[in-house]
Protein backbone atom coordinates (compact mmCIF):
# COMPACT_ATOMS: atom_id res chain seq x y z
CA UNK A 1 0.00 0.00 0.00
CA UNK A 2 2.90 2.57 0.81
CA UNK A 3 4.86 1.89 -2.07
CA UNK A 4 1.51 2.00 -4.31
CA UNK A 5 1.15 5.36 -2.95
CA UNK A 6 4.70 6.47 -3.64
CA UNK A 7 3.90 6.33 -7.72
CA UNK A 8 3.51 9.84 -8.71
CA UNK A 9 1.09 8.60 -11.30
CA UNK A 10 -1.21 6.67 -8.55
CA UNK A 11 -0.62 10.65 -6.28
CA UNK A 12 -2.45 12.06 -9.16
CA UNK A 13 -5.13 9.53 -10.10
CA UNK A 14 -6.23 9.90 -6.23
CA UNK A 15 -6.21 14.08 -6.46
CA UNK A 16 -7.91 13.60 -9.62
CA UNK A 17 -10.41 10.76 -7.57
CA UNK A 18 -11.26 13.09 -5.16
CA UNK A 19 -11.39 16.78 -7.47
CA UNK A 20 -13.94 14.50 -9.29
CA UNK A 21 -15.91 13.31 -6.63
CA UNK A 22 -16.65 16.89 -5.70
CA UNK A 23 -16.91 18.27 -9.28
CA UNK A 24 -20.07 15.44 -9.51
CA UNK A 25 -20.91 15.78 -6.29
CA UNK A 26 -22.00 19.31 -7.24
CA UNK A 27 -23.50 19.32 -10.66
CA UNK A 28 -24.56 15.77 -10.33
CA UNK A 29 -27.04 16.79 -7.72
CA UNK A 30 -28.40 19.75 -9.24
CA UNK A 31 -28.73 17.60 -12.30
CA UNK A 32 -30.93 14.89 -11.02
CA UNK A 33 -32.22 17.53 -9.24
CA UNK A 34 -32.97 19.67 -12.33
CA UNK A 35 -34.40 16.39 -14.33
CA UNK A 36 -31.62 17.15 -16.60
CA UNK A 37 -29.95 13.53 -16.99
CA UNK A 38 -30.76 12.85 -20.52
CA UNK A 39 -29.68 16.23 -21.39
CA UNK A 40 -26.82 15.56 -19.20
CA UNK A 41 -25.72 12.58 -21.51
CA UNK A 42 -26.75 14.18 -24.44
CA UNK A 43 -24.32 16.93 -24.30
CA UNK A 44 -21.55 14.16 -23.26
CA UNK A 45 -22.14 12.02 -26.29
CA UNK A 46 -22.38 15.15 -28.71
CA UNK A 47 -18.87 16.22 -27.31
CA UNK A 48 -17.39 12.88 -28.83
CA UNK A 49 -18.30 14.66 -32.47
CA UNK A 50 -16.18 17.38 -31.24
CA UNK A 51 -13.53 15.41 -30.15
CA UNK A 52 -13.34 13.52 -33.49
CA UNK A 53 -12.95 17.43 -35.29
CA UNK A 54 -10.16 17.94 -32.83
CA UNK A 55 -8.33 14.42 -34.52
CA UNK A 56 -9.22 15.84 -37.78
CA UNK A 57 -8.07 19.59 -37.52
CA UNK A 58 -5.07 18.52 -35.56
CA UNK A 59 -5.94 20.26 -32.25
CA UNK A 60 -6.34 19.04 -28.85
CA UNK A 61 -9.45 17.12 -29.12
CA UNK A 62 -10.64 18.15 -25.87
CA UNK A 63 -10.51 21.72 -26.56
CA UNK A 64 -12.74 20.29 -30.09
CA UNK A 65 -15.44 18.28 -27.40
CA UNK A 66 -15.83 21.74 -25.39
CA UNK A 67 -17.06 23.54 -27.56
CA UNK A 68 -19.41 20.82 -29.14
CA UNK A 69 -20.23 20.62 -25.47
CA UNK A 70 -20.99 24.49 -24.79
CA UNK A 71 -23.02 24.46 -28.37
CA UNK A 72 -24.90 21.48 -27.88
CA UNK A 73 -26.37 22.60 -24.15
CA UNK A 74 -26.62 26.02 -25.09
CA UNK A 75 -28.31 25.18 -28.14
CA UNK A 76 -30.81 22.47 -26.71
CA UNK A 77 -31.83 25.31 -23.98
CA UNK A 78 -32.89 27.47 -26.98
CA UNK A 79 -34.76 24.82 -29.08
CA UNK A 80 -36.36 23.57 -26.27
CA UNK A 81 -37.63 27.11 -25.32
CA UNK A 82 -38.41 28.00 -28.71
CA UNK A 83 -40.26 25.04 -30.02
CA UNK A 84 -41.38 23.49 -27.21
CA UNK A 85 -40.51 20.24 -28.57
CA UNK A 86 -39.73 17.44 -25.88
CA UNK A 87 -36.05 17.93 -24.06
CA UNK A 88 -35.84 13.69 -24.80
CA UNK A 89 -36.28 14.24 -28.80
CA UNK A 90 -33.79 17.23 -28.76
CA UNK A 91 -31.77 14.95 -26.84
CA UNK A 92 -31.04 11.85 -28.36
CA UNK A 93 -30.65 14.39 -32.18
CA UNK A 94 -27.72 15.68 -30.36
CA UNK A 95 -26.59 12.52 -29.02
CA UNK A 96 -27.12 10.94 -32.27
CA UNK A 97 -25.82 13.47 -34.48
CA UNK A 98 -22.58 14.21 -32.17
CA UNK A 99 -21.58 10.34 -31.92
CA UNK A 100 -21.66 10.45 -35.87
CA UNK A 101 -19.41 13.37 -36.36
CA UNK A 102 -17.28 12.24 -34.26
CA UNK A 103 -16.79 8.74 -36.09
CA UNK A 104 -17.03 10.11 -39.89
CA UNK A 105 -14.09 13.00 -38.31
CA UNK A 106 -12.29 9.66 -37.40
CA UNK A 107 -12.72 8.24 -40.46
CA UNK A 108 -11.85 11.49 -42.49
CA UNK A 109 -8.48 11.85 -39.90
CA UNK A 110 -5.32 10.18 -42.21
CA UNK A 111 -3.52 7.81 -40.73
CA UNK A 112 -3.62 5.62 -37.66
CA UNK A 113 -6.93 5.83 -35.85
CA UNK A 114 -6.75 7.19 -32.37
CA UNK A 115 -8.12 5.14 -29.12
CA UNK A 116 -11.37 6.58 -28.82
CA UNK A 117 -12.46 3.58 -25.98
CA UNK A 118 -10.40 6.15 -24.10
CA UNK A 119 -13.27 8.90 -24.15
CA UNK A 120 -15.63 6.45 -24.12
CA UNK A 121 -14.16 5.19 -20.11
CA UNK A 122 -11.26 7.55 -19.31
CA UNK A 123 -7.82 7.06 -18.29
CA UNK A 124 -7.58 7.90 -14.68
CA UNK A 125 -4.21 6.84 -14.18
CA UNK A 126 -2.59 8.56 -17.17
CA UNK A 127 -3.32 11.97 -15.47
CA UNK A 128 -0.70 14.07 -15.63
CA UNK A 129 0.04 17.24 -13.06
CA UNK A 130 -0.62 19.69 -15.90
CA UNK A 131 -4.49 18.43 -15.98
CA UNK A 132 -4.82 17.95 -12.16
CA UNK A 133 -4.75 22.05 -12.72
CA UNK A 134 -7.18 22.37 -14.76
CA UNK A 135 -9.53 19.98 -13.05
CA UNK A 136 -8.37 21.88 -9.99
CA UNK A 137 -8.95 25.26 -10.89
CA UNK A 138 -12.76 23.95 -12.54
CA UNK A 139 -13.46 22.21 -8.86
CA UNK A 140 -13.15 26.24 -7.41
CA UNK A 141 -15.31 27.57 -10.21
CA UNK A 142 -17.85 25.27 -9.36
CA UNK A 143 -17.54 25.61 -5.69
CA UNK A 144 -17.60 29.47 -5.73
CA UNK A 145 -20.23 29.67 -8.36
CA UNK A 146 -22.69 27.41 -6.54
CA UNK A 147 -21.94 28.32 -2.64
CA UNK A 148 -22.01 31.82 -3.20
CA UNK A 149 -25.39 31.88 -4.77
CA UNK A 150 -26.30 28.65 -2.85
CA UNK A 151 -29.98 30.14 -1.59
CA UNK A 152 -30.96 31.43 -5.21
CA UNK A 153 -29.48 27.81 -6.23
CA UNK A 154 -32.24 26.02 -4.26
CA UNK A 155 -35.01 28.20 -5.28
CA UNK A 156 -33.75 28.54 -9.19
CA UNK A 157 -33.90 24.16 -8.86
CA UNK A 158 -36.98 24.10 -6.26
CA UNK A 159 -39.45 26.46 -8.00
CA UNK A 160 -38.21 28.35 -10.64
CA UNK A 161 -41.48 30.09 -11.89
CA UNK A 162 -41.75 31.51 -8.15
CA UNK A 163 -38.39 32.92 -8.39
CA UNK A 164 -39.92 34.50 -12.03
CA UNK A 165 -42.81 35.92 -10.19
CA UNK A 166 -41.16 37.23 -7.22
CA UNK A 167 -38.81 39.37 -9.44
CA UNK A 168 -35.66 37.55 -9.27
CA UNK A 169 -33.63 37.39 -12.34
CA UNK A 170 -32.44 33.96 -12.85
CA UNK A 171 -31.82 33.79 -16.34
CA UNK A 172 -28.57 33.70 -16.27
CA UNK A 173 -28.64 30.46 -13.85
CA UNK A 174 -30.36 28.63 -17.04
CA UNK A 175 -26.80 30.22 -18.61
CA UNK A 176 -24.47 29.84 -16.04
CA UNK A 177 -25.50 25.96 -15.08
CA UNK A 178 -25.45 25.02 -18.72
CA UNK A 179 -21.69 26.32 -19.24
CA UNK A 180 -20.47 24.63 -16.12
CA UNK A 181 -22.65 20.88 -17.36
CA UNK A 182 -20.65 21.54 -20.75
CA UNK A 183 -16.84 22.25 -18.47
CA UNK A 184 -17.51 19.22 -15.95
CA UNK A 185 -18.26 16.75 -18.61
CA UNK A 186 -15.72 17.65 -21.11
CA UNK A 187 -12.92 18.08 -18.37
CA UNK A 188 -14.19 14.57 -16.96
CA UNK A 189 -13.94 12.86 -20.13
CA UNK A 190 -10.26 12.78 -19.92
CA UNK A 191 -10.18 11.80 -16.94
CA UNK A 192 -12.90 9.24 -16.30
CA UNK A 193 -14.54 9.14 -20.30
CA UNK A 194 -17.77 9.90 -20.93
CA UNK A 195 -19.83 6.72 -19.52
CA UNK A 196 -18.23 7.12 -16.38
CA UNK A 197 -18.64 10.66 -15.96
CA UNK A 198 -22.39 10.56 -16.35
CA UNK A 199 -22.25 7.28 -13.64
CA UNK A 200 -20.30 9.56 -11.30
CA UNK A 201 -23.10 12.45 -11.78
CA UNK A 202 -26.01 10.30 -11.32
CA UNK A 203 -25.05 7.36 -8.63
CA UNK A 204 -23.89 9.31 -5.63
CA UNK A 205 -26.21 11.77 -5.39
CA UNK A 206 -28.73 8.93 -6.05
CA UNK A 207 -27.81 7.33 -3.20
CA UNK A 208 -27.19 10.59 -0.88
CA UNK A 209 -30.89 11.15 -1.17
CA UNK A 210 -32.13 8.01 0.06
CA UNK A 211 -29.69 9.38 3.65
CA UNK A 212 -31.11 13.16 3.50
CA UNK A 213 -33.79 15.83 2.14
CA UNK A 214 -31.64 18.91 2.28
CA UNK A 215 -29.78 20.31 -0.78
CA UNK A 216 -26.77 21.38 1.06
CA UNK A 217 -26.47 17.53 2.56
CA UNK A 218 -27.04 16.00 -0.31
CA UNK A 219 -23.75 17.25 -2.03
CA UNK A 220 -21.80 16.66 0.84
CA UNK A 221 -22.36 13.02 0.93
CA UNK A 222 -22.77 12.73 -2.75
CA UNK A 223 -18.76 13.62 -2.42
CA UNK A 224 -18.16 11.14 0.08
CA UNK A 225 -19.76 8.80 -1.53
CA UNK A 226 -18.09 9.39 -4.72
CA UNK A 227 -14.83 9.42 -2.96
CA UNK A 228 -15.26 6.29 -2.32
CA UNK A 229 -16.13 4.88 -5.22
CA UNK A 230 -13.71 6.08 -6.89
CA UNK A 231 -10.48 5.25 -4.67
CA UNK A 232 -12.29 2.06 -3.73
CA UNK A 233 -12.58 1.47 -8.31
CA UNK A 234 -8.85 2.51 -8.05
CA UNK A 235 -7.66 -0.24 -5.51
CA UNK A 236 -9.58 -3.12 -6.93
CA UNK A 237 -7.96 -1.81 -10.50
CA UNK A 238 -5.01 -2.04 -9.21
CA UNK A 239 -5.45 -5.16 -7.79
CA UNK A 240 -7.24 -7.51 -9.74
CA UNK A 241 -5.32 -5.85 -12.73
CA UNK A 242 -8.49 -4.93 -14.52
CA UNK A 243 -9.42 -0.98 -15.99
CA UNK A 244 -10.08 1.34 -13.27
CA UNK A 245 -13.21 2.81 -15.45
CA UNK A 246 -14.91 -0.13 -15.35
CA UNK A 247 -14.15 -1.25 -11.51
CA UNK A 248 -15.46 2.37 -9.98
CA UNK A 249 -18.82 2.09 -11.79
CA UNK A 250 -19.36 -1.86 -11.05
CA UNK A 251 -18.38 -0.81 -7.11
CA UNK A 252 -20.61 2.32 -7.41
CA UNK A 253 -23.51 0.18 -8.91
CA UNK A 254 -22.91 -2.63 -6.75
CA UNK A 255 -23.11 -0.55 -3.56
CA UNK A 256 -26.18 1.21 -4.78
CA UNK A 257 -28.20 -1.57 -5.15
CA UNK A 258 -26.77 -3.57 -1.52
CA UNK A 259 -27.98 -0.03 -0.37
CA UNK A 260 -31.50 -0.03 -1.86
CA UNK A 261 -32.25 -3.47 -0.70
CA UNK A 262 -30.96 -2.88 2.71
CA UNK A 263 -32.95 0.32 3.08
CA UNK A 264 -36.21 -2.07 2.05
CA UNK A 265 -35.26 -4.41 4.10
CA UNK A 266 -35.13 -2.16 6.90
CA UNK A 267 -38.20 -0.29 5.91
CA UNK A 268 -40.01 -3.79 5.62
CA UNK A 269 -39.13 -4.91 9.55
CA UNK A 270 -39.90 -1.31 10.57
CA UNK A 271 -43.79 -1.40 10.01
CA UNK B 1 -59.54 51.94 -6.03
CA UNK B 2 -58.74 49.34 -8.17
CA UNK B 3 -55.47 47.28 -7.71
CA UNK B 4 -55.79 45.84 -10.91
CA UNK B 5 -57.46 46.51 -14.10
CA UNK B 6 -58.14 44.00 -16.73
CA UNK B 7 -59.12 45.37 -20.52
CA UNK B 8 -59.83 44.29 -23.77
CA UNK B 9 -57.25 41.39 -22.94
CA UNK B 10 -56.77 38.51 -25.28
CA UNK B 11 -54.66 35.59 -24.91
CA UNK B 12 -53.43 33.12 -27.31
CA UNK B 13 -51.13 30.17 -27.30
CA UNK B 14 -50.25 29.47 -30.88
CA UNK B 15 -53.99 28.80 -32.53
CA UNK B 16 -55.56 28.18 -29.37
CA UNK B 17 -57.45 31.14 -28.32
CA UNK B 18 -57.42 31.11 -24.43
CA UNK B 19 -58.92 34.64 -23.49
CA UNK B 20 -60.97 35.82 -25.64
CA UNK B 21 -61.68 39.79 -25.27
CA UNK B 22 -61.88 39.77 -21.19
CA UNK B 23 -62.77 43.24 -18.93
CA UNK B 24 -62.81 43.56 -14.98
CA UNK B 25 -61.42 45.18 -12.49
CA UNK B 26 -60.12 43.81 -9.16
CA UNK B 27 -60.85 46.34 -6.08
CA UNK B 28 -58.74 46.88 -3.32
CA UNK B 29 -59.87 44.60 -0.25
CA UNK B 30 -61.77 42.50 -2.14
CA UNK B 31 -62.21 38.36 -2.00
CA UNK B 32 -63.12 37.64 -5.40
CA UNK B 33 -63.77 34.19 -6.76
CA UNK B 34 -62.84 32.84 -9.83
CA UNK B 35 -64.31 29.97 -11.38
CA UNK B 36 -65.10 28.28 -14.71
CA UNK B 37 -64.65 24.73 -17.15
CA UNK B 38 -61.26 23.04 -17.25
CA UNK B 39 -59.50 24.36 -19.76
CA UNK B 40 -61.89 27.91 -19.55
CA UNK B 41 -58.51 30.15 -18.88
CA UNK B 42 -58.43 30.86 -15.39
CA UNK B 43 -54.66 29.41 -14.94
CA UNK B 44 -53.65 31.67 -17.82
CA UNK B 45 -55.62 34.79 -16.60
CA UNK B 46 -53.70 34.89 -13.47
CA UNK B 47 -50.28 33.66 -14.88
CA UNK B 48 -51.05 36.88 -17.23
CA UNK B 49 -51.95 39.27 -14.36
CA UNK B 50 -48.17 37.65 -12.70
CA UNK B 51 -46.14 38.89 -15.96
CA UNK B 52 -45.49 35.27 -16.52
CA UNK B 53 -47.80 35.02 -19.95
CA UNK B 54 -47.85 38.27 -22.77
CA UNK B 55 -51.12 39.30 -23.89
CA UNK B 56 -51.39 39.01 -27.58
CA UNK B 57 -54.16 41.95 -27.24
CA UNK B 58 -54.68 44.89 -24.35
CA UNK B 59 -53.66 44.14 -20.85
CA UNK B 60 -53.47 44.10 -17.17
CA UNK B 61 -52.62 47.69 -15.59
CA UNK B 62 -51.67 47.53 -11.56
CA UNK B 63 -51.60 49.72 -9.14
CA UNK B 64 -48.24 51.27 -8.43
CA UNK B 65 -47.76 49.93 -4.96
CA UNK B 66 -49.55 46.59 -5.56
CA UNK B 67 -47.59 43.65 -4.40
CA UNK B 68 -48.34 40.63 -5.74
CA UNK B 69 -48.27 37.33 -3.73
CA UNK B 70 -48.64 34.00 -5.32
CA UNK B 71 -49.62 30.15 -4.83
CA UNK B 72 -49.02 28.50 -7.81
CA UNK B 73 -50.98 25.18 -8.35
CA UNK B 74 -50.02 22.15 -6.14
CA UNK B 75 -49.63 19.66 -9.37
CA UNK B 76 -46.54 21.77 -10.45
CA UNK B 77 -44.11 20.62 -7.69
CA UNK B 78 -41.84 17.61 -7.14
CA UNK B 79 -42.47 16.80 -3.63
CA UNK B 80 -39.12 14.98 -3.54
CA UNK B 81 -37.11 17.47 -3.81
CA UNK B 82 -34.40 17.32 -1.02
CA UNK B 83 -35.63 20.59 0.88
CA UNK B 84 -37.42 21.03 4.09
CA UNK B 85 -40.81 23.46 5.04
CA UNK B 86 -38.60 25.92 6.43
CA UNK B 87 -36.14 26.45 3.68
CA UNK B 88 -39.01 26.71 1.08
CA UNK B 89 -41.11 29.44 3.42
CA UNK B 90 -37.36 31.50 3.61
CA UNK B 91 -37.15 31.71 -0.23
CA UNK B 92 -40.29 34.11 -0.16
CA UNK B 93 -38.00 36.76 1.70
CA UNK B 94 -34.69 36.59 -1.01
CA UNK B 95 -33.52 39.70 -2.47
CA UNK B 96 -34.45 40.67 -5.74
CA UNK B 97 -31.67 41.54 -6.34
CA UNK B 98 -29.22 38.55 -6.51
CA UNK B 99 -26.90 38.77 -4.06
CA UNK B 100 -23.52 36.89 -3.60
CA UNK B 101 -23.51 34.75 -0.16
CA UNK B 102 -26.83 35.84 0.79
CA UNK B 103 -27.92 35.18 4.44
CA UNK B 104 -31.54 35.20 5.66
CA UNK B 105 -31.64 38.13 8.87
CA UNK B 106 -32.97 37.75 11.93
CA UNK B 107 -35.71 39.43 11.17
CA UNK B 108 -36.75 37.51 8.14
CA UNK B 109 -36.21 34.24 10.08
CA UNK B 110 -38.37 35.77 13.04
CA UNK B 111 -40.81 36.50 10.26
CA UNK B 112 -40.85 33.05 8.64
CA UNK B 113 -41.48 31.92 12.36
CA UNK B 114 -44.51 34.40 13.07
CA UNK B 115 -46.51 33.21 9.81
CA UNK B 116 -45.89 29.95 10.63
CA UNK B 117 -47.32 30.01 14.58
CA UNK B 118 -50.03 32.21 12.53
CA UNK B 119 -50.92 29.53 10.09
CA UNK B 120 -50.53 26.79 12.77
CA UNK B 121 -47.71 25.08 10.77
CA UNK B 122 -44.53 25.84 13.46
CA UNK B 123 -44.36 22.28 14.02
CA UNK B 124 -43.33 21.74 10.44
CA UNK B 125 -40.53 23.12 10.20
CA UNK B 126 -37.76 20.81 9.42
CA UNK B 127 -40.02 18.67 7.73
CA UNK B 128 -38.82 16.96 4.13
CA UNK B 129 -41.98 18.48 1.42
CA UNK B 130 -42.56 14.85 0.29
CA UNK B 131 -43.55 14.16 3.92
CA UNK B 132 -46.60 16.68 3.77
CA UNK B 133 -50.54 16.20 3.36
CA UNK B 134 -51.80 17.86 0.69
CA UNK B 135 -53.94 20.84 2.88
CA UNK B 136 -50.07 20.85 4.80
CA UNK B 137 -48.40 21.93 1.55
CA UNK B 138 -50.60 24.50 0.73
CA UNK B 139 -50.31 25.94 3.79
CA UNK B 140 -46.59 25.72 3.73
CA UNK B 141 -46.98 27.78 0.20
CA UNK B 142 -49.43 30.39 1.24
CA UNK B 143 -46.73 30.73 4.28
CA UNK B 144 -44.22 31.42 1.24
CA UNK B 145 -45.87 33.77 -0.62
CA UNK B 146 -46.73 36.00 2.27
CA UNK B 147 -43.27 36.65 3.18
CA UNK B 148 -42.74 39.48 0.51
CA UNK B 149 -45.30 41.36 2.37
CA UNK B 150 -48.22 41.26 -0.57
CA UNK B 151 -51.45 43.26 -0.55
CA UNK B 152 -52.80 41.15 -2.93
CA UNK B 153 -52.70 37.56 -2.62
CA UNK B 154 -53.48 34.98 -5.97
CA UNK B 155 -54.26 31.51 -5.00
CA UNK B 156 -55.00 28.61 -8.05
CA UNK B 157 -56.94 25.81 -6.70
CA UNK B 158 -55.33 26.28 -2.53
CA UNK B 159 -57.77 23.61 -2.07
CA UNK B 160 -57.57 20.72 -4.35
CA UNK B 161 -56.94 17.67 -3.36
CA UNK B 162 -57.25 18.79 0.21
CA UNK B 163 -59.59 17.40 2.85
CA UNK B 164 -63.23 19.03 3.67
CA UNK B 165 -61.71 19.83 7.49
CA UNK B 166 -58.39 21.74 6.37
CA UNK B 167 -60.45 22.90 3.71
CA UNK B 168 -62.42 25.21 5.74
CA UNK B 169 -58.90 26.11 8.13
CA UNK B 170 -57.69 27.55 4.87
CA UNK B 171 -60.56 29.32 3.95
CA UNK B 172 -61.06 31.03 7.71
CA UNK B 173 -57.23 31.68 7.05
CA UNK B 174 -57.79 34.02 4.20
CA UNK B 175 -60.68 35.39 4.89
CA UNK B 176 -58.26 36.35 8.05
CA UNK B 177 -55.31 37.91 5.41
CA UNK B 178 -58.53 39.42 4.01
CA UNK B 179 -58.98 41.98 6.77
CA UNK B 180 -55.30 44.15 5.24
CA UNK B 181 -55.22 41.84 1.79
CA UNK B 182 -57.27 41.44 -1.31
CA UNK B 183 -57.58 37.97 -2.55
CA UNK B 184 -58.09 36.53 -5.68
CA UNK B 185 -58.95 32.40 -5.33
CA UNK B 186 -59.44 29.94 -8.49
CA UNK B 187 -61.56 27.00 -7.11
CA UNK B 188 -63.69 24.33 -8.56
CA UNK B 189 -65.58 24.17 -5.42
CA UNK B 190 -67.99 27.51 -4.99
CA UNK B 191 -70.35 26.13 -2.59
CA UNK B 192 -67.91 25.96 0.33
CA UNK B 193 -66.16 29.51 -0.44
CA UNK B 194 -69.07 30.99 -1.68
CA UNK B 195 -69.67 32.40 2.19
CA UNK B 196 -66.51 33.70 1.94
CA UNK B 197 -66.78 35.98 -1.19
CA UNK B 198 -67.26 39.20 -2.31
CA UNK B 199 -67.88 38.92 -6.05
CA UNK B 200 -67.60 35.18 -8.84
CA UNK B 201 -65.94 35.81 -11.98
CA UNK B 202 -67.12 32.57 -13.99
CA UNK B 203 -64.05 32.46 -17.22
CA UNK B 204 -64.82 30.96 -20.08
CA UNK B 205 -62.77 32.27 -22.54
CA UNK B 206 -64.64 35.44 -21.54
CA UNK B 207 -65.21 36.64 -18.27
CA UNK B 208 -68.61 36.78 -16.59
CA UNK B 209 -69.13 38.29 -13.51
CA UNK B 210 -71.99 37.55 -11.30
CA UNK B 211 -72.26 39.83 -9.33
CA UNK B 212 -75.01 39.20 -7.21
CA UNK B 213 -72.88 40.61 -3.52
CA UNK B 214 -72.09 43.99 -5.70
CA UNK B 215 -75.57 44.95 -7.27
CA UNK B 216 -74.07 48.09 -8.24
CA UNK B 217 -70.43 47.21 -9.40
CA UNK B 218 -70.68 48.62 -13.77
CA UNK B 219 -67.68 46.47 -14.25
CA UNK B 220 -69.34 43.75 -16.82
CA UNK B 221 -68.12 45.60 -20.36
CA UNK B 222 -68.87 42.51 -22.55
CA UNK B 223 -69.79 39.22 -22.70
CA UNK B 224 -73.28 38.04 -21.14
CA UNK B 225 -74.35 36.41 -17.88
CA UNK B 226 -72.76 34.37 -15.52
CA UNK B 227 -74.40 31.21 -15.38
CA UNK B 228 -75.03 31.47 -11.77
CA UNK B 229 -77.23 34.47 -12.38
CA UNK B 230 -78.63 32.53 -15.25
CA UNK B 231 -79.40 29.22 -12.78
CA UNK B 232 -80.91 31.65 -10.50
CA UNK B 233 -83.10 33.49 -13.02
CA UNK B 234 -84.00 31.02 -15.45
CA UNK B 235 -84.74 28.48 -12.93
CA UNK B 236 -86.13 30.08 -10.36
CA UNK B 237 -83.53 29.02 -7.31
CA UNK B 238 -81.50 30.49 -4.67
CA UNK B 239 -78.32 31.32 -4.56
CA UNK B 240 -77.25 27.93 -2.48
CA UNK B 241 -78.93 26.30 -4.95
CA UNK B 242 -77.22 27.78 -7.96
CA UNK B 243 -73.80 26.91 -6.00
CA UNK B 244 -74.66 23.21 -6.05
CA UNK B 245 -75.99 23.13 -8.99
CA UNK B 246 -72.73 24.37 -10.53
CA UNK B 247 -70.91 22.37 -8.37
CA UNK B 248 -72.44 19.41 -9.14
CA UNK B 249 -72.07 19.73 -13.16
CA UNK B 250 -68.23 19.86 -12.33
CA UNK B 251 -68.11 17.26 -10.56
CA UNK B 252 -69.56 15.19 -13.78
CA UNK B 253 -68.10 16.77 -15.68
CA UNK B 254 -64.65 15.91 -14.29
CA UNK B 255 -66.24 12.12 -13.20
CA UNK B 256 -66.57 11.40 -17.40
CA UNK B 257 -63.06 12.75 -17.77
CA UNK B 258 -61.48 10.23 -15.08
N1 LIG C 1 -48.70 26.14 -22.30
C1 LIG C 1 -49.78 26.00 -23.07
N2 LIG C 1 -49.65 25.79 -24.41
C2 LIG C 1 -50.73 25.66 -25.20
N3 LIG C 1 -51.98 25.73 -24.78
C3 LIG C 1 -52.20 25.96 -23.48
C4 LIG C 1 -51.11 26.10 -22.54
N4 LIG C 1 -51.62 26.31 -21.32
C5 LIG C 1 -52.96 26.30 -21.47
N5 LIG C 1 -53.31 26.09 -22.76
C6 LIG C 1 -54.69 26.04 -23.30
O1 LIG C 1 -55.34 27.24 -22.95
C7 LIG C 1 -56.65 26.99 -22.51
C8 LIG C 1 -56.83 27.52 -21.09
O2 LIG C 1 -56.03 26.77 -20.18
P1 LIG C 1 -55.91 27.11 -18.63
O3 LIG C 1 -54.83 26.26 -18.06
O4 LIG C 1 -55.81 28.56 -18.45
O5 LIG C 1 -57.34 26.59 -18.10
P2 LIG C 1 -57.87 26.49 -16.58
O6 LIG C 1 -59.15 27.22 -16.57
O7 LIG C 1 -56.85 26.89 -15.60
O8 LIG C 1 -58.18 24.93 -16.48
P3 LIG C 1 -58.12 23.92 -15.20
O9 LIG C 1 -59.41 24.09 -14.48
O10 LIG C 1 -58.05 22.58 -15.85
O11 LIG C 1 -56.90 24.25 -14.38
C9 LIG C 1 -56.87 25.49 -22.66
O12 LIG C 1 -57.51 25.27 -23.90
C10 LIG C 1 -55.48 24.92 -22.67
O13 LIG C 1 -55.45 23.76 -23.43
MG1 LIG D 1 -55.71 25.82 -14.01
Amino acid sequence: MTNLLSYAFMQNAIIAAILTSVITAIMGTIIVEKNMVSLSSGIAHTSFGGIGAGYFLGIEPIIGGLFFAVGASLGANKIQKSTGANTGTITSMFWSTGMALGILFIALTPGYPPDMMSYLFGDILSVNRAYLWIIGVLTIIILIATLSYFEYWKLYLFDENYAKVIGINIKHFDIVLYILIALSIVILIKVVGIILSLAMLTMPPAMAKMFTHKLKNMMLLSSLIGMIFTLAGLMISYYLNIPSGASIILFGALSYFLTVSVKKASKKSNT
Amino acid sequence: MNVIQIQNLHVNYGKIQALDNVNFNIKQGEFLGIIGPNGGGKTTLIKTILGMIEPSKGGVTTHEDTVIGYVPQLTTFDRKFPITVGEVIKTGHLPKRVMPFYKYSKEANQHVLAVMEQLDIAELFDRQIGQLSGGQMQKVLIARSLMNHPNVLILDEPTAGVDEDSRAHIFKMLQQLNTSITIIIISHNITALSPYLDRIIYINKQAHVHSDNHPTSGDVMEGDMCPIDWFIQGEKITKNEAYQAHDQKQKMASGVRK
